[in-house]
């Protein structure tokens, strides 16, 4: 770990000495000793991580002094260690920030270690935190984020880079599987509001008759069952930004009270009486048409029209050309990577046989679809045969290829073939065809 | 007394007893930094002694008051307590200098303890 900077600020040179050497036992340590208040301010700029202070010194009394390092510097701690057994004094120095105040008695050697101890794990902490921010900023730049080169993706990279800079609502649409939280996540983590709160409400997942609890929090014993407060998701995002998945999916009755709470940028919590101010970004994001929602009555005008604010669209996997080899070549090497297996390149068979599908599931399906092909793959390559579709909506698929009725006809007899383990006669039977067709067909090579 | 091992040190002399145990607990048992802050409290506690008197002779309150309050924590380290006692009380005596006669008295018997002291402190120096 780096150096612990401490200050001890102390006018007894034997007494000040005294700690210098206790603090310095901890090697980790490094301590400065400075005789009188002025002394100490003049290396201020050294930013000791912890400052022991002696209340009485000879030039600046450790108010003075405290407030001085504070002005610079208020996330300092600094300990007041006194003679004085003032207990109005220790009162004040405590409310003006001091972190601690310690009469000097024979327990001011434990306390002080203990404190020292206590300051250095919340500085790691702090460190480590920072670090881990910094981390998931640079996971979510928007590069990392979502892959692709294709036109419709560098639209939607500068709409994203536009709702960074402002606390526009920001209304993401796209079929499921798109990447709509991801989007989300990347506007927050680089916009102003980066270290503050990302809070998530799938609104689909929550009962229409807890949503409310949920979102606006309530007191204790607003209703059975309410044995502590609870904050909402609103106020947990205060500051930072609220993410409302399938808004499209909320109860009518629930729309108004969400949009009063965003017109007015305030709640009361259920069963409270104080009004709460609010200041969260808001972004929404539905798989539904919101504007064809208004038409049928199941989504407010009012609230449409509040939280549109900058829409972006995202466009289906199918649509992305080329981006689907990105995304499976980018899917393929964090998998292995992940797993420790060996790279694995996509054959040109493999990426034909991608560049077909539909992708209903969109890219949440191709993520499934490569780390299954890695998975199967035994060398270094992922082949067609690798790559298999699962998708629920296998019809649509199917009708997706829009192949001619010719070969639509040999694909169902082929199924049919291996589903009955070439029981040319079950076949026949099960597709009410005569089995002198199959037998024709497979003399031909036609199966 | 001996600086060499980890039992209990202590002197008692006419007016004081010292004692090494809490200096040991601060700098970690370790003999070379019990010595060095020795000879720190030697050095120090004679020019203290010397600003007592001299503020004495001023009646400097003031001086007199910070000074006491300066050397008591000095004093507790080393166990000297019945001395702490008599800085505390010339400390909150000099906060107003109405008891002349009584801080003439504790500033006289302070400084003699702390001659005693100090001799002592040397004479164990010397045997290390």
């Amino acid at each position: 770990m780096n150096t612990f900077k401490i200050f001890v600020i102390e006018d007894d040179p034997f007494y000040g000495e005294l700690l210098r050497r206790h603090l310095a036992l901890n090697p980790d340590n490094e301590v400065f000793l400075f005789k009188s208040g002025k002394e100490a301010l003049a290396k201020i700029h050294i930013q000791p991580h912890l400052v022991s202070l002696d209340y009485r010194l000879p030039d600046l009394s450790g108010m003075e002094v405290l407030k001085r390092i504070h002005a610079s510097f208020p996330e300092i701690p600094v300990i007041i260690v006194s003679g004085q057994e003032d207990i109005n004094t220790a009162v004040e120095l405590l409310r003006m920030g001091a972190y601690d105040y310690f009469v000097k008695d024979d327990h001011t050697k434990t306390r002080l270690w203990n404190a020292t101890n206590k300051v250095r794990e919340n500085m790691l902490l702090k460190n480590e935190l920072s670090e881990l921010k910094k981390e998931v900023g640079k996971k979510y730049e928007f590069a990392n984020i979502l892959k692709g080169n294709s036109e419709e993706m560098q639209r939607i990279f500068r709409l994203m880079s536009r709702a960074t800079k402002t606390n526009i609502t920001v209304s993401i649409s796209g079929e499921t599987g798109t990447g709509k939280e991801l989007v989300a996540k990347a506007i927050h983590y680089n916009s102003d509001r980066a270290k503050k709160p990302f809070v998530a409400v799938n609104v689909s997942a929550i009962p229409n008759e807890l949503i409310e609890s949920e979102l606006f929090g309530y007191e204790k014993g607003a209703f059975t069952g309410a044995n502590t407060r609870k904050i909402g998701k609103f106020e947990q995002a205060s500051e930072g930004t609220l993410f409302l998945d399938e808004i499209g999916e909320m109860d009518i009755s629930m729309q108004a009270k969400i949009l009063r709470v965003i017109q007015e940028n305030e709640l009361t919590r259920i069963g409270g009486n104080t009004t709460i101010k609010i200041n969260p970004r808001i972004i929404v994001a539905t798989h539904r048409n919101l504007a064809e929602e208004v038409q049928k009555g199941n989504f407010r005008e009012d609230l449409y029209y509040r939280i549109l604010g900058l829409p972006i669209e995202l466009p289906p996997l199918r649509d992305r050309g080329n981006d689907i080899l990105i995304l499976a070549k980018f899917f393929a090497d964090t998998f292995c990577n992940e797993n420790a297996l060996l790279p694995k390149t996509i054959t040109k068979e493999a990426q034909d046989k991608l560049l077909t599908y539909s992708f209903p599931g969109n890219v949440r399906e191709l993520r499934a679809v490569i780390e299954l092909g890695c998975v199967m793959s035994d060398g270094d390559t992922i082949e067609a045969s690798h790559i298999n579709f699962n998708s629920t909506n296998s019809l649509s698929n199917f009708l997706l290829e829009e192949t001619t009725l010719a070969e639509y006809s040999r694909k169902i007899i082929r199924y049919f073939l291996v589903k009955y383990n070439n029981n040319v006669t079950l076949a026949a039977k099960k597709l009410d065809i005569g089995k002198s067709t199959i037998y024709r067909m497979l003399k031909n090579n036609e199966l | 007394m001996n600086f060499n091992n980890n039992k209990k040190t202590s002197v008692m002399s006419e007016t004081n007893l010292f004692n090494l145990d809490k200096l040991r607990s601060y700098v970690g048992n370790n003999n070379a930094d019990v010595k060095d802050m020795i000879a720190l409290f030697l050095e120090i506690i004679p020019a203290q002694k010397q600003k007592l008197q001299n503020a004495l002779k001023k009646s400097d309150w003031g001086t007199l008051n910070y000074i006491s309050h300066q050397i008591k924590p000095s004093l507790d380290i080393l166990g000297l307590n019945a001395t702490k006692e008599k800085a505390r009380a010339i400390e909150s005596l000099a906060k107003t200098g109405n008891e002349e006669e009584v801080i003439r008295k504790f500033v006289t018997e302070l400084c003699q303890e702390l001659d005693a002291i100090c001799k002592n402190l040397r004479t164990e120096m010397e045997k290390l």
